[in-house]
């Protein structure tokens, strides 16, 4: 009970201690440094760096140049499942972007190459495209667009 | 040096702190227990692991690794084999995160490291089926700890304000309240159909109020990061921290960040337990009474409670750490400003001029 005390360690102890102590300090440094050079700011704790909002076309582009929204669903997939509980499964309402534009432009370019290459049934759809609007901390709007890679149809 | 990596304390604290966390953990895992209840994966979805040559967890492991993270949630609040279940519950919110960007958030993030510094506390020294079960082994825990650990959770969970704090004084549109005056716009409909007052969501909706509520928010989030660690400032600090969070919760959605840095508060307490003493008059039942209710409010420890045998004078002293004795209405108010429950109210009612007239009102009481 009462005031903290000191108890005499072993060396190594002592030095795997500091040793830890050290490392999470300057590893949680680094970490917040190196995050304003990343989109997500993994581990930089930049919190609501952002009020940006967006939304988005995106159509698959078909071998015969039609191009349809991925609101439809085809060939057993739809582009909510397909995407799950993140920002960019519902692209078509306005959202607010999450950890910023950067990393939601990010997400959804990752989402259009995986749809690309994670949809064997469908023999119809070329690549997907998204058709981005977005307003930037009040700024714009600003438009983007993004494409998946073009897909091996047989 | 050595005197600091030696150093040893109370860690009740980063006990209340675990208690928490059990619950924090469930919540955070829940979006997942819920996939893991209809049977989908994240392996069916799109997912970028953040380690290229991570592979893609098959659908039944991923399901039994959230259970099993779930389970050591339920551990961690119990306080049973409280260590273990912290690093596995550590384990599995910091392992999901890796199998997939998309899985990532700050609030699971902050969750994860201090899920791992409380199991380098030593989390079940007190207020845990461990502690309970070594004393009935008739072998005790000891219940203090290596200070250094607390060291490095209090490091962690400042640099979460200063760090976020910083990047919005870095940033333009945060400094101009920009960023605080578009996200209050975009909420505008949601509040015009709240009992909030007109007049209120007007003042609220303009640029001008913001330019001075942006640097606000920052100057706010810099003294809680700053303010924590000093012991003149803490109280204030932590009462500020009350505040930041609340505001943050109603206004955004973050999952367990507001609760998570809330509980975390318990562990900025001095660590030593007992340091003051309350003594009450056995002949006064309204004090014997409030002291009852200070024994069940009083989770960290730090008050020592012996009646006095005198059979007149006050009916409650507190002798703080330093000698300073009070009485009555002004031992009841600096006893609730150190319990966690009733210390935000009371630290209003401890302001410069309202001091004395919270001290009189809170003499009634002991009548």
């Amino acid at each position: 009970m009462g005031a903290a005390s000191t108890r005499a360690r072993s060396r190594w102890r002592r030095a795997a201690a500091a040793a830890t102590f050290a490392a999470v300090v300057v590893t949680q440094l680094a970490l917040i440094v190196f995050a304003y050079g990343t989109p997500k700011k993994e581990l930089g704790w930049q919190m609501f760096s952002e009020s940006s909002q967006w939304k988005a076309d995106v159509v698959r582009v078909t071998r015969d140049g039609r191009r349809v929204s991925v609101s439809e669903p085809f060939d057993g997939y739809w582009w909510p499942d397909l995407t799950g509980p993140v920002g960019v499964a519902v692209p078509w309402t306005r959202h607010h972007a999450d950890y910023g534009i950067d990393a939601t432009l990010r997400d959804l370019q990752g989402a259009l190459d995986w749809a690309a290459s994670h949809t064997p049934r469908d023999r119809a759809t070329l690549r997907y495209e998204a058709d981005i609007t977005y307003v930037q901390n009040r700024r714009g709007p600003f438009r983007r667009h993004l494409e998946s890679a073009t897909r091996e149809v047989p | 040096m050595t005197a600091f990596f030696d150093a040893r304390g109370s860690l009740r604290g980063v006990a209340l702190l675990r208690i928490a966390l059990g619950p924090l953990v469930i919540y955070s895992l829940w979006p997942y227990l819920r996939e893991v209840d209809a049977g989908t994966w994240y392996g069916a979805r799109y997912h970028a692991p953040y380690i290229a040559s991570l592979p893609t967890l098959p659908a039944p492991l991923w399901h039994a690794l959230i259970v099993v993270g779930a389970l050591a949630g339920v551990c961690i609040a119990l306080g049973l084999y409280a260590r273990t279940a912290c690093v596995t519950a550590a384990l599995v919110i910091g392992g999901n995160m890796l199998l997939s960007e998309t899985h990532y958030h700050h609030n699971r993030a902050v969750l994860t490291i201090v899920l791992a510094l409380c199991a380098l506390c030593g989390p079940a020294r007190e207020l845990s089926l461990d502690a309970w079960r070594a004393r009935r082994r008739g072998h005790p825990l000891e219940t203090s700890g290596l200070l250094w650990p607390l060291w490095l959770l209090r490091f962690e969970l400042a640099s979460t304000y200063l760090a976020s704090g910083t990047s919005k004084l870095l940033d333009p549109d945060w400094r101009g309240g920009v960023v605080t005056w578009d996200r209050v716009l975009q909420g505008r409909p949601l509040m015009d159909r709240s009992p909030l007052p007109t007049a209120f969501i007007e003042l609220i909706s303009r640029e001008d109020v913001h330019w001075f509520f942006g640097k606000s928010a920052i100057a706010l989030e810099l003294f809680v990061g700053l303010g924590l660690w000093s012991r003149r400032t803490r109280l204030a600090a932590v009462w500020f921290a009350v505040v930041f969070h609340v505001m943050v919760e109603i206004s955004a959605r973050v999952q367990v960040f507001s609760y998570l840095c809330l509980a975390a508060l318990a562990i900025w307490v001095v660590p030593s337990v007992g340091d003051r003493r309350i003594a009450y008059r056995a002949s006064a039942p309204r004090a014997a009474r409030l002291v009852a209710l200070v024994r069940r409010l009083d989770w960290l420890g730090r008050f020592q409670i012996a009646p006095s045998s005198a059979a007149d004078g006050p009916a409650l002293t507190l002798t703080e750490r330093d000698g300073t004795v009070f009485e009555g209405g002004a031992a009841l108010r600096h006893i609730a400003l150190r319990l966690p429950l009733t210390f935000w109210p009371l630290a209003l009612m401890s302001l410069p001029g309202i001091a004395p007239r919270a001290d009189r009102l809170l003499a009634r009481l002991l009548r």
